[in-house]
């Protein structure tokens, strides 16, 4: 699992790391059944507070990306394959919908994004 | 459990007052206890350890209160102040063996493993110790103890950014078992924005909030906009600050609406704390 | 208790402080001196440098974060300053005693230091202590206007008793005398005088108390 984590972004530190490992599940990269560190640890890995890693555990879990099993840890949960790109696709919206309102501040038009988006994909 | 439990805590003095001063901080997290400086920080740090005597108020440590059993309970606080000096022409080991007659479960062992830990030299003078070694020192003591619950008062202050990284990094990895609390005063908030996972802010002896330190920030927005837009929300900004491009404001998210059209972003601690100074300057 | 007195003992008092009873004490050599300054020394010089040890450490800071009741700091401070006036009376009539027999001829027009004034000397302390410790309480923090006020007390009394001594051929009978009537009376005025000493510093202990429980630290 990697983690990188910038004190210095604009989005809050609970956010990277949710962004991060779920990206690294949606793609495979982080199989079933795939142990996530204890939160306490974690936090104490990373040096950051360890609500912050509670708070990216917890959105994994209610996206259904990883499971607790009590006593035991959190583990990366079965999914199907329809279900990640659910998922994924769900994500990618939110995050579209944040750029989207970026370009429209600009006046461009869907066309002129979608051109300028091929251009630099 | 509760590592920490204050109730309505009154103290008046000639000239500040400490109003109904409550927060809770829970077993096993570090707690940013904020505030300008005179606002009430270590007033009510006083007030925890019973060197004040309180008006009215509950204090509760460790599940138990504190006015009742302030003996057994200072027995598991651990206690640092950064920037007071005690004893400091006794060497490291005249003062340790002293301190340790007075705790019942000291373990010799633990405050070697720390000392050694954090390289203290036992035949130095605490005189000789930096800033920041004078702190961990105080840490392996209340280590040593067995404090479960840590009082930092401005841990932090006078240390270079090297040291004091190097303390956070020590401070999480003594909640990281969960056994314990640590409530960490300090006008330096960039020390908790790492670190803490509960902000308690003091402004002017009041509670202005005291919680998770995401939502903390995320209840606040800091708002940039024209001048023509400031009329339109001047009323409802904790404060603001004019500039050529048009003003900066800190505003509760919950009075925030989107229709304005003005950007807001969340701020930071710092920004939080700017903000509600400024405010204090105006009605002074 | 024990451990509070420990405390002051390795952390506060400089070790030659331990070394002054002997030094003040030798001066009792001195034939025929006026004896009463030996002990004053004690307040002149330890209290004030043991008492600024106190309140340039954060002495009271440093105890008050500890497990320790405000009562018994209180106490293991008062027992530290009788302990140390205990230690000084003693080690003087030591040395009083070697310097009245090495001049067994020498004509005291000051008190002679036999066990009459010892016992003022008991008295002495018993005045200082109940002046100073509860003075000292009302901040547990300065200790001029104390130190000032208790000092002046303590001198008025050796002051007044050593003029009383020259003066009145009753009392100087009393405490110049060395006829066994005398010496017995002298006796019962040191058994007097350390009754004094302990109850003032009880009470001065339990005042003190009463005034350290309103003090902010």
């Amino acid at each position: 699992m990697n983690i990188a984590i910038s004190n210095a972004s604009d989005k809050p530190i609970y956010q990277q790391l949710f962004e991060q490992i779920s990206a690294q599940i949606l793609k495979g990269e982080l199989e079933n059944g795939y142990c996530l560190p204890p939160i306490r640890q974690a936090a104490q890995e990373l040096s950051i507070s360890v609500i912050t890693v509670k708070k990216a555990w917890e959105a994994l879990e209610r996206y259904g990306l990883i499971h607790t099993v009590t006593g035991k840890g959190c583990f990366v949960a079965e999914l199907s394959a329809d279900r990640k790109l659910e998922i994924r696709n769900e994500m990618i919206l939110k995050q579209m919908l944040l750029d989207t309102s970026y370009y429209k501040s600009f006046g461009l038009t869907l066309d002129e994004a979608i051109e300028m988006l091929k251009k630099v994909y | 459990m509760l590592a920490l439990d204050i109730r309505n805590v009154n103290k008046t003095y000639p000239n500040f007052q400490l109003r109904n001063v409550s927060f809770q901080l829970e077993k096993g997290y570090i707690m940013g206890f904020i505030g300008a400086n005179g606002a009430g920080k270590t007033t009510t740090i006083k007030s925890i350890l019973n060197m004040t005597r309180m008006d009215s108020g509950e204090i509760h440590v460790l599940g138990r209160n504190m006015a009742e059993y302030e003996l057994e309970l200072k027995q598991e606080i651990g206690y640092a102040m950064g920037g007071v000096d005690f004893y400091t022409r006794s060497k490291l080991k005249t003062l340790t063996n002293v301190i340790k007659k007075f705790y019942a479960k000291w373990d010799e062992g633990t405050y070697r493993n720390y000392l050694r830990r954090f390289k203290l030299d036992e035949n130095k003078r605490i005189a000789e110790l930096s800033t920041g070694m004078k702190v961990k020192y105080s840490i392996a003591i209340a280590l040593s103890h067995g404090a479960k619950l840590l009082i930092l008062d401005e841990p932090t202050s006078g240390l270079d950014p090297v040291a004091r990284n190097e303390l956070l990094d020590i401070f999480q990895g003594l909640v990281a078992d969960g056994e314990i609390s640590i409530l960490f005063s300090t006008h330096i908030t960039s020390d908790l924005e790492k670190c803490a996972d509960y902000i308690t802010f003091i402004v002017d002896g009041q509670i202005v909030h005291s919680g998770e330190k995401e939502e903390f920030k995320e209840s606040y927005l800091l708002l940039n906009g024209s001048a023509a837009q400031l009329n339109q929300v001047k009323d409802r900004l904790i404060s603001y600050r004019m500039n050529s491009f048009g003003f900066t404001g800190l505003i509760p998210a919950s009075d925030f609406d989107n229709s304005w059209n003005i950007k807001a972003a969340t701020p930071s601690l710092e920004e939080i704390m700017v903000y509600y100074a400024k405010k204090e300057d105006e009605y002074v | 208790m024990y451990n509070l007195v420990m405390k002051d003992v390795r952390l506060a008092v400089p070790p030659f402080f331990f070394l002054f009873p002997l030094l003040f004490g030798a001066l009792m050599l001195i034939p025929g001196w006026i004896y009463f300054v030996v002990p004053l020394y004690f307040c002149w010089i330890t209290i004030p440098n043991v008492f600024n040890q106190f309140k340039a450490q954060n002495d009271l800071m440093f105890t008050s974060v500890m497990p320790v009741a405000k009562r018994d700091m209180v106490k293991a401070r008062v027992t530290l300053v009788a302990g140390f006036e205990l230690l000084h009376i003693v080690i003087a009539a030591i040395f009083g005693s070697i310097s009245m027999s090495l001049y067994p001829n020498v004509t005291y027009y000051f008190f002679p230091p036999n066990m009459g004034f010892w016992g003022l000397n008991f008295v002495m302390f018993a005045i200082f202590n109940l002046i100073f410790i509860p003075m000292f309480y009302k901040t547990a923090y300065k200790f001029g206007w104390a130190l000032l006020a208790a000092v002046t007390a303590a001198m008025l009394f050796a002051g007044i008793t050593q003029w009383i001594g020259i003066q009145s051929p009753v009392v100087n009978e009393i405490f110049y005398g060395t006829g066994a009537q005398q010496v017995r009376l002298q006796a019962f005025i040191l058994i007097s005088g350390i009754v004094i000493f302990s109850a003032f510093s009880v009470i001065a202990n339990r005042l003190a108390v009463k005034r350290f429980l309103q003090v902010e630290v």
